[in-house]
């Protein structure tokens, strides 16, 4: 939408198309973007990978007449005299009932009636709570933080700690679930994708740092089950933030079809320090042992690239798991790769290994002193000889080189520039070219307790924008001696 | 006639002053009660409001670009519909294009230059 509306903006007329079950989407887009009465046309009959070729052709019989109209009947006086778009205030609201259960009760219904709320009960966000709430930072409520997609939503740190409240978090959390939306809202993230794509994808919230112990997060036995408060209202505000200031609502921006994963909460855990046998996840990030540290990552969808079991009866072939697992992408990065066709299986992933502490250790025992030799290995490892290459694949890796440095490939294909001398250079006799674009896309983080089971959580690694995974320093912290 | 009048007026005065001062309406006004609660939702900024671009009269020998960000299987969609606009408008010129969901300043630049209109679809 925002493609066509650029075109638009350069003097020349068009038509957006779009499926037919897309036309809340459609219409929320083009007032988002600033043309309410962009041109839009529905193709009928949305059923793209379940139908024969000849069905999809009478989709394109059945809409050549509307788009042929689009293009060139003239435009309506509404289309050249588009009402302006105003901006919406958002005051207080007052809910008045017979008794105070009544009125909580109200609020709740409201709050859902609006889309406002995620289906689970809710903690209603008065000034007082809201003020309590905000004794968690020493950083000021009209701070902005940043834009959250699809819409926009302005995202400041007392809106941060309204949905806080709401989904029954405690002052002490409220630094980490601003790090998380800083990251979220960071201009390289990817956010637009994992809140609105059609496929089911959904969010690892990782801390990792003193402060996940010290605020009572689990980093152990069933790290990503029920029962820790802070876990489970740290994901749960994220999701209402997301929800609230992106104005997210299924199936009229957030087209997942199934519903995202965990979606009440995420998969929010912290790294488990105490049992890590290597530096805490966020120094091989670049930062200090003491900070703490919030990453935000897109995981994949059910099935598939969401959540691989790489449990095994040895640590070795624990490590052959992995190493298998990740090794299937190239069927798809290098086998289905199609210059200026957007194949999910040909883009690039990035993983996230969570190893718990008895394979961390049992890695550190056969060799493996850091994550970076593990992350090392593992890319160095699932690199395929050049020999070992089928022409075609060559042919394609080749042309996701030369449409890299043409600058004329849809970005989740892209090899950063920094990156296609590597596979230049393993593309000849001798050489062994990555399926993973470089090691730093492994990400190993030590999680779980005893008895444990490592497990991969994969995505792509950049889908519209650079990245799919942020790591944020969590600071203002008043309640904690972490994050200060 | 005169004095039943007013006995009626006088009951109805009194009934009135009951149910005003009854304690079952003083606990009810007493027993409501208000929330006030903040706003959670985020203030969006809207862009400046713009129209569409005034359409061309005729598709004859126009050239009209296709965008699609190459999602599975919608090639076959625009290849028809390239070959539908061939057949009405034979003097017409379909130039196609592919890249990213939102193509970017560079492309756009291009296809309004080489194009006098244009249709757009991505797909995720």
């Amino acid at each position: 939408m925002s493609g066509s509306i650029r075109i638009e903006k350069l003097g020349k007329p068009g038509v957006f198309a779009f499926a037919e079950s897309f036309e809340h989407d459609a219409e929320a887009a083009s007032k988002d973007y600033g043309m309410p009465t962009l041109r839009r046309v529905a193709v009928p009959g949305y059923k793209w990978l379940r139908e024969t070729r000849e069905a999809k052709k009478s989709h394109a019989e059945q809409s050549i007449d509307d788009l042929i109209r689009a293009l060139t009947s003239p435009l309506t006086l509404e289309e050249a005299k588009p009402k302006p778009l105003v901006r919406e205030p958002f005051p207080p609201i007052k809910i008045t009932a017979a008794t105070y259960e009544f009125t909580v009760e109200e609020f709740n219904q409201l709050f859902l009636e609006n889309r406002w709320g995620d289906g689970l009960y809710l903690v209603p966000p008065t000034p007082e709570r809201v003020k309590w709430m905000l004794t968690g930072t020493s950083r000021s409520p009209h701070e902005v933080i940043g834009t959250v997609l699809p819409k926009k939503g302005i995202c400041t740190i007392e809106k941060i700690a309204i949905n806080a409240v709401m989904a029954g978090a405690k002052p002490e959390y409220l630094p980490v679930i601003i790090a998380a939306m800083e990251g979220l809202t960071d201009k390289d993230f990817d956010l637009l994708h994992v809140m609105a794509s059609m496929g089911n994808f959904t969010l690892a919230i990782i801390v990792s740092g003193p402060i996940g112990k010290e605020i009572n997060m689990n980093s152990d036995y069933a790290f990503l089950g029920y029962g820790w408060r802070a876990n489970a209202t740290i994901g749960r505000a994220v999701r209402l933030c997301l929800l609230n200031m992106g104005h997210l609502w299924p199936g009229v921006n957030d087209m997942a079809t199934l519903g995202r994963q965990h979606p009440y909460t995420f998969y929010a855990f912290a790294e488990n320090e105490e049992l890590n046998p290597w530096k805490p996840y966020h120094v091989g990030e670049g930062y200090k042992p003491e900070d703490n540290c919030v990453t935000v990552s897109t995981i994949g969808s059910y099935g598939g690239w969401a959540i691989t079991d790489f449990r095994a009866p040895t640590i070795k072939a624990g490590l052959e798991n992995i190493i298998k697992s990740i090794s299937e992408a190239r069927k798809g990065v290098f086998g289905l790769f199609k210059r200026g066709f957007a194949n999910p299986s040909a883009h690039p992933l990035k993983h996230l290994i969570l190893l718990d502490p008895e394979t961390a250790k049992g890695l550190q025992a056969i060799g493996f002193t850091t994550q970076e030799s593990l992350r090392n290995y593992i890319y160095e490892h699932t690199s395929v000889p050049y020999e070992d290459l089928r022409p075609e694949e060559i042919n394609n890796i080749k042309d996701r080189i030369a449409g890299s440095k043409a600058g004329d490939m849809i970005f989740s294909d892209i090899i950063p520039p920094d990156r296609i001398p590597v596979f230049e250079e393993a593309l000849k006799p001798g050489g062994k070219v990555p399926i993973l674009i470089t090691p730093k896309d492994i990400h190993v983080i030590v999680a779980g307790g005893k008895p444990g089971s490592p497990i991969g959580m994969s995505y792509i690694r950049a889908p519209y924008k650079w990245t799919s995974h942020q790591t944020k320093l969590i600071r203002g912290a008043t309640l904690t001696k972490a994050g200060r | 006639m005169k004095r039943q009048l007013i006995w009626i007026l006088m009951v109805i005065a009194a009934v009135t002053l009951l149910i005003g001062y009854s304690p079952i309406n003083k606990v009810s006004a007493a027993a409501l009660v208000t929330l006030e609660v903040l706003n959670p939702r985020g203030e969006i900024e809207p862009p400046p409001t713009l129209a569409p671009t005034p359409r061309v009269t005729d598709l004859a020998g126009k050239k009209i670009g296709l965008y699609w960000n190459g999602k599975e299987d919608g090639d076959l969609f625009w290849d028809v519909v390239e070959g539908l606009l061939k057949k009405k408008f034979p003097t017409a010129t379909i130039l196609r294009y592919k890249g990213a969901f939102d193509l970017g300043d560079k492309t756009a630049a291009t296809m309004a230059k080489e194009c006098d209109t244009f249709i757009y679809g991505v797909g995720d």
